[in-house]
């Protein structure tokens, strides 16, 4: 399932439309029901036009405390993995098993040695401490891939489970952001961004919230 | 840098936010001398010329200490508060918000000032309707710890610990299965700990829950003898904790019959966790008591004990004077938005805290590695309510608005959790409900005590009684982070009429911490006010 978009609110919307109206009926161990659709393909033309556009939504709804856009960066950024979060895609990023600064140490230099190369990967899961059965808490984003086309830096990410409402704002954004940080220091403006979510849902207890989100923008 | 200007600044680092006596300065800068100092002048044993020296010392610390704070309030670094009582200056930093970069001979230390928005409850803060804890510590301190005992081997080294963590909390420690302890320690070493307990938990104004798991009592001797020195001490801030079951009472009958022989001679609470109705250990602070959800603990049990120095019970408290609000002619509606920007507010806290948890509990970090995320896994945030006799006219529904409260709560926590974990920032955000003690906070509206009369023990039969306590039963459930229902005896009585009451009360009601007062009720003396 693909969804092409100019901008980030068009991209937003097609998809929880697209997810409300497909998305199969599932229950969770939880008990939460949700509606989900396999591997939905997002591409976004040009992110940067509204890319917090989503985020002002969710904090205008005012049912609850949506993250500032600063504490969404400093996660992303930060390279010290954090005492009291389970984890941190920042020490993922920037400090992968205390050992790799996985952007500046390898995309950066890569890029700017072979342009054309395939190999601009970042890993976000570790099988050596995420693949354990008891273990609840585990990265969403697995790995961030880059890709110069046209002289300007692409973007495509896999997401393994992804909240189309509450977690893709966010999301996008954090993504946008590391887009951006490599496309500065290799001089190159910004492209496009994929999203690959493999479990993409919207839980039925926001259902009141996404028509609204649908409805009113 | 000079070294104590280095140490006042890492102190104001690490409590950004705070406005600190310069008596708290000094005991920063020189951590040990001034506890000796402190020891040597309180010690009753020590002779005068020790206990003059001591002073001396104090003086010279004092002034030293003041000579570099003073030089820091000439560069605008720090600022002088104001000056209370015989002339105690209070020191803050000198910027409002943000960073401030102090470099001095290729030495710079950075010293980030947080704002927190804590405008939704402004102005219930106003009307005295809402109180922080600690407000200067609010964000930098965790309300409470539990340290594991049987992490030690000797009691001397666990004091250690103790004394360590005086700084990292702002209301108390719980120090789980202390028996451990009392029984690999002689009778002489435990009281000279305790005496250091009593000086240093009055001098940081921090309280202690010294819990005792019955069970596990394998010497009645022992912990006779133990129970003789605290009683000698008497501790103003330490409690004792016995977590037990009814069978237990009976079972360990003449230890129990000392117990309340020697803390009732000296009307010094005794404590009954009812350890059948949850198992969780409950520990009693300056705010109120404190404790987990079964499930944890079970989590704590299986998979922590042992890793770690032992759990992070709680980490910020806000309390509610229920009376005051409702005196307003205020709505339920009105007391729902309440609580869900309470809510909120908690929940701004703790994203600021966890921020910065690398910088603010550095200390606890390192001696929890490589299980640090285990030692915070189960901290949570306290709603706590004053004066809520439910008998009042205005408060007659609040029982069920508190339960029904309690639900939304529930629903926004675990909302907020999933919202995070969304957004790639993964911890546990829970609030729990309990009751206030006295002692929170100068400005709690004044108590209405319940009038309930018990004389003897054939009076727990009366409807009145009976239908009292059985409503704290309910709210002992609706109180996920714990209460307490507690009995004055002032009347004539020997131990056994006690542990028979107790024993009764275990095996009849649902009530996890019964407290038993032997202090005489101040005012209305009729007792009829025998329980509350």
């Amino acid at each position: 399932m693909e969804i092409i978009k100019d901008s980030t609110l068009e991209a937003w919307k097609a998809t929880l439309k697209l997810i409300i109206d497909k998305g199969a009926e599932i229950v969770d161990k939880d008990n939460r029901s949700s509606k989900e659709i396999l591997n939905i393909i997002i591409k976004i033309n040009n992110p940067e036009q509204d890319i917090t556009k989503p985020i002002e939504i969710m904090k205008g709804l005012k049912k609850w405390i949506y993250p500032e856009l600063d504490e969404l960066e400093d996660v992303f950024f930060k390279k010290q993995a954090s005492t009291i979060y389970y984890y941190t895609y920042g020490a993922r990023i920037f400090n992968y098993a205390n050992a790799k600064n996985q952007v500046d140490d390898f995309i950066i230099p890569l890029l700017k040695k072979d342009p054309n190369t395939r190999r601009a990967v970042v890993v976000l899961y570790h099988p050596v401490i995420d693949s354990k059965i008891n273990i609840k808490e585990i990265p969403s984003l697995t790995s961030i891939f880059f890709k110069i086309i046209d002289n300007k830096l692409t973007l495509s990410t896999v997401i393994r489970s992804n909240d189309m409402f509450i977690g893709w704002p966010a999301n996008i954004y954090q993504v946008y952001l590391l887009q951006k940080y490599v496309a500065e220091k290799l001089e190159l403006e910004t492209g496009s961004i994929t999203t690959i979510s493999h479990s993409a849902h919207v839980f039925d207890e926001y259902n009141e919230e996404v028509e609204e989100v649908l409805r009113k923008h | 840098m000079h070294f104590i200007e280095q140490r006042i600044l890492n102190k104001f680092k690490k409590e950004p936010l705070r406005e600190i006596p310069t008596t708290e300065i000094v005991r920063a800068v020189y951590p040990e001398e001034y506890v000796k100092i402190i020891r040597d002048i309180n010690n009753e044993f020590s002779d005068k010329k020790l206990a003059q020296k001591a002073k001396r010392r104090k003086g010279q610390f004092h002034r030293k200490i003041l000579y570099h704070l003073n030089k820091l309030v000439d560069d605008e670094i720090l600022k002088v508060i104001f000056i209370k009582g015989k002339g105690e200056k209070y020191f803050a930093l000198g910027i409002e918000e943000g960073e401030m970069i102090v470099e001095r001979k290729h030495k710079k230390i950075v010293i980030s000032k947080p704002s927190i928005s804590t405008s939704l409850i402004e102005e219930y803060e106003a009307r005295n309707i809402i109180h922080k804890f600690d407000p200067d510590g609010w964000v930098n301190k965790l309300n409470c710890i539990l340290l594991e005992s049987t992490n030690y081997t000797g009691v001397n080294k666990f004091y250690d610990l103790v004394y360590g963590c005086f700084s990292e909390i702002n209301d108390v420690l719980g120090l789980n299965n202390f028996e451990h302890l009392i029984q690999n320690s002689s009778l002489e070493n435990l009281e000279e700990v305790l005496k250091k307990l009593d000086v240093d938990t009055r001098d940081h104004e921090r309280f202690v829950s010294l819990i005792i798991n019955v069970k596990n009592i394998l010497d009645d001797k022992k912990m006779s003898g133990f129970i003789k020195s605290f009683v000698k001490i008497n501790p103003r801030n330490v409690v004792l904790v016995f977590k037990t079951e009814s069978k237990e009472l009976r079972s360990h009958k003449t230890l129990f019959k000392d117990i309340v022989s020697e803390l009732s001679s000296e009307e010094i609470k005794i404590n009954i966790h009812n350890r059948k109705i949850h198992n969780a250990p409950i520990i009693i602070g300056k705010a109120g008591p404190y404790t987990l959800r079964e499930d944890e603990w079970q989590d704590y049990e299986e998979n922590i004990r042992g890793k770690t120095l032992g759990l992070v019970i709680a980490n910020t408290s806000i309390a509610i004077d229920v009376n005051r609000f409702f005196k307003e002619n205020l709505s339920s509606k009105e007391f729902r938005k309440l609580i869900l920007k309470t809510a909120k507010t908690l929940l701004k806290v703790n994203t600021t805290q966890n921020k910065k948890c690398n910088e603010y509990f550095k200390r606890l970090n390192e001696l929890n590695k490589p299980y640090t995320k285990k030692f915070f896994a189960h901290t949570r945030n306290y709603i706590r309510f004053w004066n809520y006799d439910w008998r009042e006219k205005k408060q007659e529904h609040l029982l069920e608005l508190l339960e029904s409260t309690s639900q939304e709560i529930k629903k926004f926590c675990s909302t907020q959790q999933t919202i995070y974990k969304a957004c790639g920032i993964p911890f546990n955000f829970d609030i729990v409900f309990s009751s206030v003690f006295r002692k929170y906070t100068q400005n709690l509206s004044t108590r209405r005590y319940i009038k309930t009369t018990v004389k003897k023990f054939k009076d727990y039969h009366s409807p009145e009684i009976i239908n009292f306590i059985e409503t704290r039963e309910k709210l002992f459930k609706i109180f996920n982070g714990g209460d307490r229902i507690r009995f004055f005896r002032s009347e004539e009585f020997n131990p056994e009429d006690v542990i028979k009451e107790l024993v009764f009360l275990m095996n009849t009601y649902e009530l996890p911490l019964i407290t038993y007062d032997f202090k005489e009720r101040r005012g209305e003396m009729k007792l009829t006010s025998f329980m509350e």
